[in-house]
C-alpha cells in the first residue's frame, strides 16, 4: 500500500471512530426501542375490565381499576340509533380492537364491562337480538362476529341452533360458548356438551367451551362442580382453568365460600377461592357492601394454610378487598413473618380507597424497613394519591437517595398521567383521586430549583405539579420544555408521547402539530392513537381527523400496506395498531371508495412483501383482510340505526 | 517544512473540517434526511436479500421484533464528507483523487450499512445481544481499527521517513508517483 491508501484508510478509520463514540452516547443512541404512548394501554385495557387480569396488574405504574361503565363512553351521541351507537362505542378508541375474542379471558372480560352497560347503550336489549342474529349472519368480520355472540350472551338472546355453529370456529368458539351458556336452553346446553365431548376426545383446549358451562351460572353449580372434580383427578397439578373458577354469578359466592373453607383437596379449595373472587368482583356495588371478606384475610393469615392458599388468598384480597390487606400487613410485620411476604401484601394494596383508614403502619417500613420494603412502601404512597399520603411522601423526600428519587418521580409522573387520561373515560370508579399536597408541591418545587434534576425527572415533577396547587407554573415549564423541538426528528415525536398524557387541551394541539411536522407513518398513527380517546370532546379534534388524516391515509395508505411489521413484536394488542386506528376512522368518516382503498390493501401488501417468510405474510395479509372487512361490517351496523 | 511536520497539519486540516461540519450540522438536516433514509432502504434491500422482513418508515427499518431509527449521528454523513475533503486536500492527480473518492464513499456507506444491517439481524434473534453489538463490539472494532491503521501509517511514514534520512529524494519521488 502506498502513502495515500493509508491516508485514505486512516480517514475512513477516523470515520468509524466519529460513528462510533456518537453512537455510545444511550440518548443518542442509533437503536430506537418504539413504545406504544404511555398508559395507553393500562388505560384502554381498563375498558373492559383488563384490571382483573393479574398480568394488568403486574405492570408497573399502571393502577389497578374497575371497569369502566360504557353507558357514559356513548352519552354523546344519544341521537343515533342504539347498533350505531354500539359501533360507535366499539371504535371510541383502539381497545376494542387490539383484545384477542377467541381467548377465553377476553371474552370474559368484554362480557364483564357489557353485562354491566349493554342495556344503557344506545338501550340495545332483548328485542334487538333478531338484527344482532342478522348482523351476526352477514358479518365477515371475525371481531365483529365474536362481539356480536358476546352481546347476544348478555341479552340471553338468540336461538341456539342459530349460534352453535360458531362454536365449531376456533376463533368464535368462546364467544359462541359465551352465548349459548349464557342462553341457558336445553339446545345450548345439549350443543355445548356435544363439543365438549369432541373436544376432550381430541385432547383439545377445552377452556373456551368451559366458559359456557360456567356462562349458565349458579343454577348449574353442582354440574361446575363435578366437573372439576373430574378435571382434577385427571390433571391434578396443571394449571389448566376449570369449570369452578369460570363461573361468575353472585348466588354462586356462598356455596363457593364453604368449598374454600372445606377439607376439600387443596386444588379444589383453590379454584372455589377463584371463583369466588370473580362471582365478587361480578356483584354490583351494592351487592357487594357488607359481605364479609376477613374470612380471606383470616385465610391468607392462616399458618395451618399452605403457602398456595395463603398466596392465593392474598391475591383475592388485593383484588376484591384491598382495605383487608392492611390488617394482613400490620399482622405479618407484628409476627415478624419473612420480608418476602410482606413485599407480598404491600404489592396487593395499590387499590386502597381514599377513605381508608390512616397510612401510619407504613413508617416503621419507611423508616426501618430494608431498601426493598421502603421501595415498596414509597411505592405504595405514590399510587395511593391520597392527601396523607402525598404528606408522607413529602416528609420522605428529602431523605431519598438518587435511585428512590428516580423511582418516586416516576411514580408520580404516572400516577399523574393516569389521572390525566381517565378524565377523557368517564366513570372511572375505582381510581382514588390525585393531588400534589402543598408540601409535597413544595419538596418538588425545591428539586427543581435545586437543579440536580436529570432533564427526565423535572419533566416528572413538572407533570406531578400539574395536579398541585400552582398547576399554571408546571405548565409554563413543560410549554418550555418543549418549546423547541422539531417533529419533524421522530425523536421529538417519541418525546411528546411521553409528555402528552397529563397535559389537557395544550397538550391536544401539540399533538396536531406534531403529526402535521412528523414525517414517519407509524410515529403518526401513534400521535393518532392519543387523539382518538379525546376526540369525542374535542370538535376540533374530529374536523382534524376528517379533513387532515383522512386525506393523508387516502394518499399513502397502499404504500404503507406493510407497516403492520413494524407492530409485529408488541403481540397481538399491538399488532392491531394499524388496524385499529384505520377502521375507526374509515368507519366514521369514510366513503364506499375508501372501502375498496382498504380493499385493496391485501393486493398492496402482497406486493411489498414478496420475499417475506410465508407464515408472517399470511398473517399480517389476514390482518389486512380482516381490517377491510371489519370497517365494512360496522359501517353496516351504524347503517342499521 | 518537514515530513511530520506536513503530516501533523493534514491531521489537523481534517479534524477542524470535521470540526466544521459538525458545527453545521444542523444546516445539513436535509442532507442527513436524504442519507439516513438511502442508507435505511438500503439496508432493508439487504435484509430483503436474505430473506428478512423489513419495512422502511422515513429512517426507521423494522423487522421481525426489532427496530433500528438511522439518526444523524450514525448515518456516516458527517465521516464521508470528511473523508471526501481529506481526500480533495491530497497532492495527488484529479483521476486518482475521483478513484480513491468513490472507494471512501463506497467503503463508508458499505461498513456502515453492513453495521446496521448486523444490528438488526442480531436485535431480531436476541435485543440483548444487539445491545452489545451496538454499544460494544463495534465501538471496539472501529476504534481497533482506527487505532491499528493509523499506529500502522505512522510506523510506516516513520521507517519512510529514516529511509529518507538515509537516502534523500525518495519522498519527492514517492509522491511523483
Amino acid at each position: 500500500m502506498n502513502r495515500n491508501q493509508y491516508i485514505v484508510l486512516g480517514t475512513l478509520a477516523f470515520l468509524g471512530v466519529y460513528s462510533g463514540l456518537k453512537l455510545v452516547r444511550p440518548t443518542e443512541s442509533g437503536v430506537v426501542d418504539l413504545q406504544l404512548a404511555p398508559n395507553s394501554v393500562p388505560v384502554a385495557e381498563q375498558l373492559v375490565g383488563g384490571a382483573n387480569d393479574p398480568t394488568f396488574n403486574r405492570v408497573e405504574g399502571g393502577t389497578p381499576t374497575q371497569a369502566v361503565d360504557l353507558t357514559e363512553v356513548a352519552k354523546d351521541s344519544q341521537e343515533l340509533g342504539p347498533l350505531a351507537q354500539f359501533s360507535g362505542v366499539l371504535t371510541q378508541g383502539g381497545l376494542w380492537h387490539t383484545v384477542d375474542l377467541s381467548q377465553w379471558q377476553q371474552v370474559q372480560g368484554l362480557a364483564r364491562s357489557l353485562e354491566f352497560s349493554l342495556d344503557s347503550v344506545g338501550g340495545i336489549d332483548a328485542s334487538d337480538a333478531e338484527q344482532l342474529v342478522e348482523l351476526l349472519d352477514r358479518s365477515d368480520s371475525l371481531k365483529v362476529k365474536q362481539t356480536l355472540l358476546v352481546a347476544l350472551g348478555v341479552l340471553r338472546a338468540g336461538n341456539p341452533l342459530d349460534l352453535e355453529m360458531y362454536l365449531d370456529e376456533p376463533a368464535t368458539a368462546a364467544a359462541a360458548a359465551y352465548a349459548l351458556g349464557r342462553r341457558g336452553l336445553p339446545e345450548a346446553e345439549f350443543a355445548l356438551n356435544e363439543r365438549l365431548l369432541y373436544a376432550d376426545r381430541f385432547g383439545r383446549d377445552l377452556t373456551n367451551l368451559d366458559l359456557g358451562l360456567a356462562s349458565r351460572g349458579f343454577d348449574r353449580f353442582g354440574d361446575l362442580l363435578q366437573l372439576t372434580r373430574q378435571r382434577l383427578a385427571i390433571d391434578w397439578t396443571g394449571s389448566e382453568v376449570t369449570p369452578l373458577e369460570l363461573i361468575r354469578d353472585p348466588r354462586a359466592r356462598a356455596a363457593l365460600q364453604d368449598l374454600v373453607l372445606s377439607s376439600e383437596p387443596e386444588a379444589l379449595r383453590l379454584r372455589a377461592l377463584r371463583g369466588w373472587a370473580n362471582t365478587f368482583e361480578m356483584a354490583r356495588a351494592e351487592d357487594r357492601h357488607g359481605v364479609d371478606t376477613g374470612w380471606v384475610a383470616d385465610l391468607a393469615l392462616s399458618t395451618d394454610s399452605s403457602s398456595d392458599v395463603r398466596a392465593e388468598a392474598l391475591d383475592v384480597l388485593g383484588r376484591c378487598a384491598p382495605e383487608d390487606c392492611q390488617r394482613v400487613l400490620e399482622r405479618s410485620l407484628k409476627d415478624g413473618a419473612p420480608e418476602e411476604v410482606v413485599l407480598q401484601v404491600l404489592g396487593k394494596m395499590l387499590q386502597l380507597p381514599r377513605e381508608e383508614a390512616s397510612l401510619t403502619f407504613l413508617d416503621p417500613l419507611l423508616d426501618s424497613g430494608t431498601p426493598d420494603l421502603r421501595r415498596e412502601a414509597l411505592r405504595l404512597l405514590a399510587h395511593t394519591g391520597r392527601e396523607e399520603a402525598m404528606d408522607m411522601l413529602a416528609t420522605q423526600f428529602e431523605t431519598l437517595d438518587a435511585e428512590e428519587t428516580d423511582e418516586v418521580l416516576a411514580w408520580l409522573q404516572s400516577r399523574a398521567q393516569l389521572t390525566a387520561e381517565l378524565e377523557y373515560l368517564p366513570s372511572s370508579n375505582g381510581v382514588p383521586d390525585f393531588a400534589v399536597t402543598d408540601s409535597l408541591a413544595a419538596s418538588l418545587e425545591a428539586s427543581l430549583a435545586g437543579g440536580q434534576l436529570t432533564e427526565e425527572q423535572e419533566l416528572a415533577a413538572m407533570q406531578a405539579l400539574l395536579h398541585g396547587p400552582r398547576p399554571e407554573l408546571a405548565l409554563e415549564g413543560i410549554e418550555e420544555a418543549i418549546a423547541g423541538l422539531d417533529f419533524s426528528d421522530p425523536l421529538a415525536v417519541q418525546r411528546l408521547a411521553q409528555i402528552t398524557p397529563g397535559l389537557g387541551r395544550p397538550g391536544e394541539q401539540l399533538v396536531m402539530r406534531a403529526y402535521s411536522e412528523s414525517t414517519e407513518f407509524v410515529s403518526r398513527l401513534e400521535l393518532l392513537q392519543m387523539l382518538e380517546a379525546r376526540s369525542a370532546s374535542n370538535p376540533e379534534i374530529e374536523r382534524f381527523f376528517e379533513q387532515t388524516v383522512m386525506e393523508d391515509l387516502r394518499g399513502e395508505l397502499l404504500d404503507q400496506a406493510s407497516a403492520p411489521l413494524a407492530f409485529f413484536r408488541r403481540g397481538a394488542q399491538a399488532t392491531n395498531l394499524f388496524g385499529s386506528s384505520v377502521v375507526n376512522l374509515f368507519v366514521r368518516y369514510g366513503t364506499e371508495q375508501d372501502l375498496e382503498l382498504l380493499g385493496r390493501l391485501p393486493q398492496a401488501f402482497d406486493s411489498q412483501a414478496e420475499r417475506w417468510p410465508a407464515a408472517l405474510r399470511d398473517s399480517i395479509r389476514a390482518s389486512l383482510e380482516e381490517c377491510a372487512v371489519r370497517t365494512a361490517d360496522l359501517r353496516a351496523m351504524e347503517a342499521i340505526g | 517544512m518537514n515530513t511530520h511536520t506536513r503530516m501533523l497539519a493534514k491531521v489537523i486540516a481534517i479534524g477542524a473540517v470535521g470540526g466544521l461540519a459538525s458545527w453545521s450540522e444542523s444546516a445539513a438536516s436535509g442532507a442527513h434526511r436524504v442519507t439516513s433514509e438511502f442508507l435505511a432502504n438500503s439496508v432493508s434491500s439487504g435484509l430483503s436479500l436474505l430473506g428478512m422482513p423489513s419495512y422502511v418508515d422515513g429512517s426507521a427499518i423494522y423487522s421481525l421484533g426489532y427496530s433500528v431509527r438511522v439518526v444523524p449521528e450514525c448515518n456516516g454523513f458527517i465521516g464521508t464528507s470528511v473523508a471526501l475533503i481529506a481526500i480533495a486536500l491530497l497532492r495527488i492527480n484529479m483521476g486518482t483523487k475521483l478513484k480513491l473518492g468513490i472507494t471512501a464513499f463506497l467503503l463508508s456507506f458499505g461498513l456502515n450499512a453492513g453495521r446496521i444491517l448486523t444490528v438488526l439481524m442480531v436485535g431480531t434473534r436476541s435485543q440483548r445481544a444487539a445491545d452489545f453489538v451496538h454499544e460494544v463490539a463495534f465501538p471496539v472494532f472501529w476504534f481497533g481499527l482506527a487505532f491499528g491503521l493509523w499506529f500502522y501509517w505512522l510506523k510506516h511514514e516513520f521507517e519512510q521517513d529514516d529511509a529518507e534520512r538515509e537516502s534523500p529524494g525518495t519522498f519527492t519521488q514517492a509522491v511523483a508517483t
